[in-house]
C-alpha cells in the first residue's frame, strides 16, 4: 500500500518531468526518488511519461538539400545588396543637407557677428555727427578772430546746435 | 559566429550549413508544413545575418538561434492569423498527416484497427499528439527534445523564466502522455512489431 503523496498531482508532474529531464537539484531529485519508492501510482506516471517522450524519437530529423543552402545565401546577399544600395542613394540627398546646413550655419554666423560688431565696436563717424554744426560753419568761426566769443558761443550751445544758425 | 560578425560571407555560410538542419527539423515541427518551415528558416538566417553586430561574443550562438527563430515563428503565426489564411477546411488540426484528432480520440478509446499502427502512422500518431500542444509548449518540447537544452536555455531563447519553463513542458508532457497513452503500456511497441512481422 503506498502512502499518501502530499503534493499536488501538478506539483509532481512538474517534478517528475524536471526528474526525467535530468533538471532537478540533488534535494528535490531525492525527494522525488523516494516518492517513487513509496508511491506505485507515481512509478507508472513516471513510467508513461517517460514512454510518451521516447515516442517523439519517431518525428524525423530533416536534411535539407543544396538548394535550399543556396538559396538562403542567395536571399541573404540579395537584401544585403538592396540594404546597401539603398544606403548608397540616400548619401547625395544626406550630403545635401550636410552643406545647406553649413551654409545656413556661416550666413547666420556673419549676422550675428555684425549686429554684435553695431553693439560692441564704436561708430568711427559719430565724433564728426557731433561736430557736425561746427564744422557746416567753420569758416564764420574763423573770420571772428576772438577766442572769448567762440567760448561765449559754446556756451550758449550754439556749437551743438543743428540748423547751422552762424554768427552774424 | 565572431568572423560573422566581421562580416566574414563564408563564416556565414559555414554556420548556416552547420545549424539548418537542426533549426529547420524543429521549424517543420513546430509549424507542420516542411515549405513554410524551409522558409521560416531562411527568414532566421537573413535575421540572424542582420543582427550579426549585435550577437555577444561568448554566447551560446545555438541559444541565440532558437531565440530568433522562436520570435520569427510568433511574428509569422501572428501575421498568418491577421492575413486569415486559416484553411478553414483543415478545420482545428495543424499537421498533414494521416490521422486526426478524432481518429485519435477513436485510438485512445480503443477502437482504431491494430494494422493502423504501423511504424509510419505512428510516426503521423506522434506528430498528431504534437500538434494538440500550443505553439509555446510545442516550442519547449522541441528544443528539449530536438536540442537537449536546458530549461534555463529554453527560457532565454523563449523569453521566459525557468519556473515558467518548467511548468509549461510537464503541462506539454502531460498532454502528450496522455494522447499516447494508448500506445505505450498497451501495447503498441509490441503491436507494432507484430504487425511488421505480418
Amino acid at each position: 500500500m503506498s502512502e499518501p503523496i502530499n503534493h499536488s498531482t501538478e506539483l509532481l508532474d512538474d517534478d517528475l518531468v524536471a526528474y526525467l529531464d535530468g533538471q532537478l537539484d540533488e534535494a528535490t531529485a531525492r525527494n522525488v526518488e523516494e516518492w517513487l519508492s513509496r508511491d506505485e501510482a507515481a512509478r507508472l506516471r513516471l513510467r508513461h511519461l517517460s514512454k510518451s517522450w521516447d515516442l517523439l524519437d519517431q518525428l524525423p530529423r530533416i536534411a535539407v538539400d543544396e538548394t535550399f543552402t543556396r538559396t538562403t545565401m542567395a536571399v541573404v546577399t540579395t537584401s544585403v545588396a538592396n540594404e546597401l544600395m539603398q544606403q548608397q542613394a540616400a548619401v547625395p540627398s544626406s550630403r545635401r543637407r550636410r552643406w545647406i546646413a553649413v551654409a545656413a550655419s556661416v550666413v547666420l554666423a556673419g549676422l550675428l557677428g555684425f549686429v554684435v560688431s553695431l553693439l560692441i565696436l564704436p561708430n568711427p563717424n559719430e565724433p564728426l555727427l557731433v561736430d557736425l554744426p561746427v564744422i557746416q560753419n567753420l569758416d564764420q568761426y574763423r573770420d571772428s578772430d576772438s577766442v572769448e566769443f567762440l567760448q561765449l558761443l559754446k556756451q550758449k550751445g550754439r556749437f551743438t546746435e543743428e540748423d547751422g544758425n552762424a554768427p552774424e | 559566429m565572431l568572423e560573422v560578425r566581421d562580416d566574414s560571407a563564408t563564416a556565414f555560410e559555414e554556420l548556416m550549413r552547420r545549424y539548418q538542419d537542426r533549426l529547420v527539423t524543429v521549424l517543420e515541427h513546430l509549424v507542420g508544413h516542411r515549405e513554410q518551415a524551409e522558409d521560416l528558416a531562411q527568414d532566421v538566417f537573413l535575421r540572424v545575418y542582420r543582427s550579426r553586430k549585435s550577437y555577444i561574443p561568448g554566447s551560446k550562438f545555438s541559444t541565440w538561434l532558437f531565440t530568433i527563430a522562436n520570435n520569427a515563428a510568433s511574428n509569422s503565426r501572428r501575421s498568418r492569423s491577421r492575413r486569415k489564411e486559416v484553411n478553414v477546411d483543415s478545420g482545428a488540426s495543424l499537421s498533414t498527416g494521416a490521422f486526426g484528432i478524432e481518429q485519435m480520440a477513436q485510438a485512445a478509446s480503443g477502437f482504431m484497427p491494430a494494422r493502423l499502427a504501423d511504424k509510419a502512422e505512428m510516426r503521423d500518431i506522434v506528430r498528431e499528439a504534437i500538434a494538440t500542444l500550443s505553439e509555446r509548449q510545442r516550442m519547449a518540447v522541441l528544443l528539449c527534445k530536438f536540442e537537449s537544452m536546458s530549461y534555463e536555455e529554453i527560457a532565454e531563447a523563449m523569453e521566459m523564466t525557468p519556473q515558467a519553463i518548467k511548468s509549461l513542458l510537464s503541462r506539454a508532457r502531460g498532454n502528450l502522455r496522455e494522447v499516447l497513452e494508448p500506445y505505450l503500456d498497451s501495447g503498441s511497441r509490441e503491436r507494432l512489431q507484430s504487425n511488421e512481422g505480418n
